[in-house]
């Protein structure tokens, strides 16, 4: 390996060598950037010389110098969020004034295009979305995905319940594989981060699964600990034709996060304070007793214990109409968010650095949930000589999530279980003694206030982002540069989840959970993902056209270590596994390695009209079947910028696309395992269920993508059109067996996928005037899945309780993630017209995704007043709404207020209609912002003479919902991320709504 | 298909050594071909499986017959997949008690062609082919007893091939054949098996030995030739007798007085809630409770009913209850390791008398109906019986509180004498008797089966 690597780097130096060395006269050119019609500078702006590599990049003053070689020469002078321009520059022209427009239609973004490589997005090939800090800061958000809801055509990014602390799917242009990895790939400045999320122990106490820990934990996928402060663009890669050099992880897209650098110049200090408050945004209707009914109700279901409601009610008065949704999750704490930021650097940009430090309270809708976040980050860059840059990123951060109790639930724990069981008479909050009551009406005796007290959920994660780049500038000439890059980066974080039941509760005591009161689990997890890259990277300018050849090598490694310790019979207060009556203990680990190389060539020419990519990405993984083989994921792609152009058309580029890309085959899905079961001391073992493939190949991708992207009106308009169809082939299936065998499923590679979407991005400047502007982004897409061959019967996939509720199911000729339920019955008589059995119908409702989503982002400037919202808009999916079933039979005469309804639900349900699969369509008001700039001169006289700036935003997030799903919130998921089955809905953590005042202050 | 079967099964030694990715299981070559170790752990795999099949024979079938029921917040398909729609057959009841037999089934197969198995001398291959056999029989026996009519599959050698559902009567044939081999293979094997059995097998009595061995075998027989000879579709004529004779061999040297202790005599399973074989007896549950109609049937005097104490439960779909019995006390952890009889000679002598009353043979049905009654019971003893109904309602009153929560050998007694009515019970809640009230006699075929089966599921003979 050592010794391919250093011919190839060999090679590349030979290839260049002739041109080295040789120099030309220059002369340094100094220039200053404003922004059009104003006096405010721009800071860190890039200057190139046109048809050459020279450059310079701008100081936070707006001040630059470049080297120009003689003559008379042109600076093409852009700064992301701007339009670029280009500058004439006289032979005898020392210095510059530049003035840039806003670039309202992002058309000047530079967007990366490989491991080491970057093009403008008017020259780019694929759609690809970039969302910028402003962007995705404009409401302070728990994650990022959070923040770009709404903003990324083609992106479903769905929540799985209300919790705090995230909990969120991210799903790029459909569903692309049923078994393998269905997340996109997250990068953050180069350095592969992962986005597991792992279970916290509460299936301990809920015995919602098996084990200690299950996927019903409501789970956190840990890319929700990224703070969305740091970052100065995320780009979103959408599929295998924009992402195939990521090779085996790239079929699902690619999400690439840079974080905000350096920049030289004085230091600006940025602070942002900001106050603000969660509150539950929806609840039931929940039935209300009078007092004569309430003893009605006592009499005819008189709970054990009592003889009737006389002795009942002298135990526990007659409360009224009490909403114990109010009383648990009724909390409105103080939430808070300080951050600091410090960016800069030394003059000559030899050295610049940012540094951020945040600490972050999200109060929770219960007293004693929230989310807590403190984090480090310092971003350092050294040049070294004009040859040699080095920097190294670095993020450290810590998170505290606590998010109660929700979710499905065997031992009638859940607050939302126990709460559909009690009638409104009776009061949780009522104390005897100091003692909250025990619930009668609970097979558990569990008061839901006594455990939301008492039982304790707290999940800390200490993580390490870091990366370090050096950089050499093997060959700098006015035509053609040689860089070479290595980069080793380190994602490590440790996961110590605890759920703590202490012993005195009513739960415990009475045997739901063990015959031991006192419950602990202890979930410690350690994951590290490590990938080291080398790129090469040759730029050669000639009048005709620009040539930019990368190669690469990337090695990567990924290892996690999953331990749970369960306790039973704690003392009290004691959460010592050692100190247990019973004790327990799960483990899984995984160690997985892969390794590429990769090529590829840009050339840009007919004037910048056109871009030609050519790459290809060769890989192996040690969990493929044959760990040595490599695995081929070219792409080409021709994007083509109109010379002609229609009246009031500014641009028009038309584009073309296409990719390969993998899906790396799950973790041990070669293998055919021995199941582990003890008896009497005896390790028996038995063959597992799964029959593995020892050929396994990675799942292969297509993607075509082509559209246009066109300006009109002097950059007042933008629009935006892609139609993608992607095609995954060799699924890597756990195809379902006929359990008779002795196994219920084997793995295969085979079958073929389909998706088929459209995606548009719509970008208005209505009003521009000097006072008032009016920027209107909308987004639509629309994706539609359909499973084009299937080489073994339709079998049931992805997680479920039953098709009577309403499951999923792989089936030729449907959606991957249609919605199957059972659908009333066939009854069969005999001959005598004795009643023999009852079938059920299938019924293929619908799918779990929705039809299509729209994004409505408005952004009104009036002076220093800003207004700006977000309205995301879904129509058409299913969810499996679970807790009306409980809330329909767990009183009796049903808990909803609407009996009649609910009891119409319930008989309809027990007749064997699909009741419970319900349209799951929704627009919600995602982010509403108010924020006034106080100007300098206020800033000033309040925070000193360093200050330069002073903002004050009003901000909500999640504010309104407009749905006919009848349960909490149709954005649910029980069983947390997966690419198929995430759309149960069983007694959910309630949404909520947040609100925040934010002062900004720059100094 | 036999391509993956063969390479996972046998090449896995290959791609383990080139293992990168750390499994988190051992894969079959981590077992040491050949070995004792090996033998031992594949053995006890097997018995470990069969208790983990355990884990939802016992429950279902209690429900079934009305003798048991669940109320419980969280989970309302306790009481309405039984008292209102038949039980689904994609989920936790209608897709239950189904994969785990033939995962033993499987393991069984993979076990008498293991090298380990193979290098044994004849006389323990014999042994232990034996008693493998005898478990597989215990398998079929509970399939049938939860599918009844509607078939099961008889799992070939090959896990490449889909074997067909086959009829209750096809299976009973071969499940009694599979029997009569393993005894062949009992006599003939060494005196004890050269593995060690799990502890449960020599709590009552040592079954551990060949000799024993052979004795539940022949008990469980027993069990299946009353099948045949009770089936209401296809009864055989000559299983009644075929059984008794079984039977007998199953239940020679009884006591006369009997005794408690012979009851229990037979193998039973053996719980441990400790780490690290974390396997708690599973019957103690919070919503684990008996119907009013099965509390209020006791005969006076009935000692079994000292068992029943009251318990609070929630309105489910207006379905409760108010009494348990004290075996599904969660409260009591001493109940987390009690064991669980797999087949003790009550149940034996109870099948006898089953045999007996299709042969006429009440004097033998009363002593063996009054074996059962009087010591678990603590009741007098009946007069002779005076006739099969009169001998089947008492054997019926013993099968129902000797099997409560143990199984589902009520409602199967109640399907072979055709006496639904008797399930029929007064409960809040429950529907009326009658033909709207869809008693649940037995469960459907899996829906995982189904698909696999692209929906063919008619049994065939």
């Amino acid at each position: 390996m050592k010794s391919v690597t250093r011919l190839w780097i060999a090679a590349v130096l030979l290839a260049v060598i002739p041109s080295l060395g040789r120099a030309q006269q220059t002369r340094r050119v100094t220039g200053h950037v404003t922004v059009q019609g104003g006096t405010e500078p721009i800071p860190g702006v890039t200057v190139q010389i046109v048809g050459t590599t020279l450059g310079a990049t701008g100081d936070e003053a707006g001040n630059f110098s470049v080297s120009v070689p003689a003559g008379a020469q042109q600076l093409r002078v852009r700064r992301i969020g701007y339009t670029a321009k280009i500058v004439p520059v006289g032979a005898n022209e020392t210095t510059v004034t530049v003035s840039l427009n806003r670039d309202v239609l992002q058309l000047e973004t530079q967007v990366i295009t490989g491991q080491a490589t970057t093009v403008a997005r008017a020259n780019v090939a694929n759609a690809v979305t970039v969302v910028n800090t402003e962007q995705l800061n404009k409401v302070p958000q728990q994650t990022i995905e959070n923040a770009l809801q709404g903003k990324v055509p083609g992106a479903v990014i769905t929540s799985n319940s209300g919790a705090p602390g995230g909990g969120i799917q991210l799903r790029l242009r459909g569903t692309n594989t049923i078994n393998g990895n269905y997340q996109p790939l997250y990068v953050v400045d180069g350095v592969v981060v992962d986005n597991s999320a792992f279970g916290n122990g509460l299936n301990s106490i809920t015995g919602a699964g098996g084990a200690i820990s299950s996927n019903q934990d409501q789970q956190v996928n840990r890319i929700a600990d990224l703070n969305p402060q740091d970052i100065e663009t995320i780009e979103v890669l959408k599929g295998p034709s924009a992402g195939a050099i990521y090779g085996s992880r790239g079929a699902n897209g690619v999400v690439i996060i840079t974080t905000k650098k350096g920049r030289a110049g004085t230091p600006t200090l940025n602070v942002v304070q900001r106050f603000g408050t969660t509150a539950v945004s929806n609840t039931l209707k929940l039935r209300c007793f009078t007092q004569a009914q309430a003893t009605d109700y006592v009499n005819a279901n008189t709970p054990g214990g009592f003889t009737g409601a006389t002795d009942y009610f002298a135990a526990n008065p007659y409360a009224g109409c009490t909403d114990a949704q109010n009383q648990l999750y009724g909390n409105k704490g103080l939430s808070y968010e300080t951050s600091a930021s410090l960016r800069g650097g030394t003059a000559d940009g030899n050295t610049t650095y940012f540094t951020s430090a945040g600490v972050k309270h999200d109060a929770g809708i219960t007293s004693t949930d929230g989310y807590d976040k403190q984090n480090l980050r310092i971003n350092l860059a050294q040049q070294f000589g004009s040859r040699i840059n080095v920097s190294a990123n670095t993020e450290v951060l810590h998170t505290l999530t606590k998010r109660g109790i929700s979710g499905n639930d065997n031992n009638a724990i859940n607050p939302l279980d126990v709460i559909s069981g009690t009638p409104s008479f009776y009061d949780f909050s009522r104390k005897v003694g100091g003692v909250y009551t025990i619930n009668p009406w609970a097979v558990s005796g569990a008061n839901v206030l006594q455990n939301q007290q008492a039982i304790q959920t707290p999940e800390d994660v200490f993580r390490m982002i870091g990366s370090s780049q050096a950089r050499w500038s093997a060959v700098a000439s006015s035509r053609q540069t040689l860089d070479f890059s290595l980069l080793g980066g380190v994602d490590s974080y440790s996961d110590q989840a605890l759920v703590y039941s202490p012993s005195f509760t009513y739960l415990e005591q009475s045997g739901v959970i063990s015959p031991y009161p006192g419950t602990v689990a202890r979930g410690n997890t350690n994951v590290t993902n490590a990938n080291l890259n080398l790129n090469a990277t040759h730029k050669l300018i000639t009048s005709p056209f620009t040539a930019t050849t990368s190669l690469g090598l990337r090695q990567s490694r990924s290892q996690v270590n999953n331990v749970f310790n369960q306790g039973l019979g704690m003392f009290p207060g004691v959460t010592n596994v050692a100190t247990a009556i019973q004790t327990a203990v799960n483990q899984a680990q995984s160690l997985t390695k892969s390794f590429s190389y990769f090529a590829q060539e840009e050339l840009l020419t007919a004037d910048e009209r056109v871009l030609l990519t050519g790459a290809i990405n060769a890989e192996r993984s040690s969990t493929n079947g044959d760990a040595h083989a490599f695995y081929a994921y070219p792409k080409a792609s021709i994007s083509y910028k109109l010379p002609w152009l229609p009246p009031a058309t500014d641009n028009l580029k038309l584009r073309l696309a296409y990719g390969k890309a993998g899906n790396t085959v799950p973790v041990n899905f070669k293998y055919t395992f021995l199941t582990p079961l003890l008896e009497s001391g005896v390790n028996g073992l038995r063959q597992g269920a799964q029959i593995g493939l020892s050929n396994v190949k990675p799942e292969q991708t297509t993607e075509v993508e082509g559209g246009f992207d066109a300006s009109f009106f002097g950059g007042r308009a933008g629009l935006e059109v892609t139609q993608y169809e992607k095609k995954t082939t060799g699924m890597v299936l756990t195809s379902g067996l006929a359990p008779s065998t002795g196994f219920t499923t084997k793995v295969i590679n085979g079958g073929t996928m389909r998706n088929v979407g459209t995606e548009v991005g719509l970008n208005l400047v209505p009003i521009q005037t000097g006072m008032f502007t009016w920027t209107s982004n909308t987004t639509f897409s629309a994706n539609r899945n359909k499973v084009l061959s299937l080489p073994v019967p339709a079998f049931a996939t992805g997680s479920g309780f039953s098709e009577r509720f309403g499951s999923y199911k792989i089936q030729s000729g449907y959606s991957a993630t249609q919605v199957v339920v059972f659908s009333g019955f066939d009854s069969t008589f005999d001959a005598n017209g004795k009643y023999l059995r009852r079938a059920r119908h299938e019924l293929h409702i619908g799918d779990q995704n929705p039809d299509f989503q729209m994004g409505f982002s408005n952004n009104f400037t009036l002076g220093k007043l800003s207004v700006s919202s977000l309205l995301d808009w879904r129509k058409g999916g299913y969810a499996i709404n679970l807790t009306n079933n409980y809330f329909d039979f767990n009183l009796a005469g049903s808990s909803f207020a609407d009996t009649t309804k609910a009891q119409a639900r319930g008989n309809a349900f027990l007749a064997g209609q699909p009741v419970y699969a319900e349209h799951a369509s929704f627009a919600k008001l995602r982010e509403l912002t108010v924020s006034y700039d106080l100007g300098q001169s206020f800033a000033q006289h309040f925070l000193g003479s360093h200050a330069k700036d002073l903002r004050i935003e009003a901000s909500g997030h999640n504010l309104f919902t407009w749905t006919n799903y009848t349960g909490y919130d149709p954005e649910v998921s029980n069983f947390g991320n997966a690419p198929i089955g995430r759309t149960q809905d069983v007694t959910p953590y309630p949404p909520s709504r947040q609100f925040f005042l934010s002062l900004n202050a720059t100094f | 298909m036999k391509k993956y079967i063969a390479a996972a099964l046998t090449s896995t030694l290959v791609l383990a050594s080139a293992c990168q990715d750390n499994p988190t299981s051992p894969s079959r070559d981590n077992v040491v071909a050949g070995s004792q170790q090996s033998l031992q752990s594949l053995v006890t795999g097997i018995t470990a499986q069969d208790r983990v099949n355990y884990g939802g024979y016992y429950l279902w079938g209690g429900i079934m017959a009305r003798d048991a029921i669940v109320p419980t917040s969280n989970e309302s398909r306790f009481v309405t997949e039984f008292y209102v729609t038949p039980p689904d057959p994609s989920d936790f009841i209608g897709g239950s008690q189904w994969t785990g037999y033939y995962q033993l089934l499987r393991a069984s197969q993979l076990l008498l062609k293991d090298a380990s198995f193979t290098s044994l001398s004849t006389a323990d291959q014999a042994a232990t082919r034996g008693f493998v056999r005898t478990v597989d029989a215990l398998s079929y026996i509970r399939l049938i007893d939860y599918r009844d009519q509607n078939g099961v599959v008889i799992q070939g050698p090959d896990a490449t091939v889909q074997d067909p559902i086959r009829t209750k009567q096809a299976v009973l044939t071969a499940t009694s054949a599979l029997l009569d081999s393993a005894l062949a293979d009992l006599t003939a094997g060494s005196a004890t098996l050269p593995v060690a059995l799990p502890s449960g097998y020599s709590l009552h009595g040592d079954y551990s030995t060949t000799a024993n061995l052979i004795l539940l075998n022949r008990g469980l027989k027993g069990r299946v030739e009353v099948m045949r000879a009770l089936d209401p579709v296809a009864p055989n004529a000559a299983s009644a007798a075929a059984a008794v004779t079984a039977l007998n061999i199953a239940l020679a040297g009884a006591p006369t007085p009997m005794t408690q202790d012979y009851l229990n005599r037979g193998p039973w399973y053996q719980y441990n809630p400790a780490s690290p074989e974390n396997a708690p007896n599973p019957i103690p549950g919070s919503a684990n409770l008996v119907t009013d109609n099965f509390v209020n049937s006791f005969l006076p005097g009935d000692v079994r009913a000292l068992n029943v104490v009251p318990a609070s439960a929630p309105t489910v779909s207006g379905f409760t209850a108010s009494h348990r019995l004290k075996m599904t006390d969660p409260t009591n952890a001493a109940l987390q390791s009690a064991p669980l009889p797999i087949v003790r000679n009550a149940e034996l002598l109870l099948l006898r008398a089953q045999a007996e009353i299709a042969t006429n043979d009440l004097v033998g049905a009363t002593r063996d109906v009054n074996a059962v009654h009087t010591v678990e019971g603590g009741l007098p003893a009946y007069s002779t019986f005076t006739s099969s109904a009169d001998a089947i309602s008492k054997l019926l009153y013993e099968v129902r509180y000797t099997f409560a929560y143990l199984g589902p050998q009520h409602i199967v007694a109640l399907r072979n004498y055709g006496m639904f009515n008797l399930a029929y019970v007064t409960q809040p809640g429950m529907p009326n008797k009658g033909a709207a009230d869809p008693l649940v006699q037995s469960l459907p075929i899996t829906l995982n089966e189904t698909n696999a089966r692209n929906g063919n599921i008619t049994p065939v003979p």
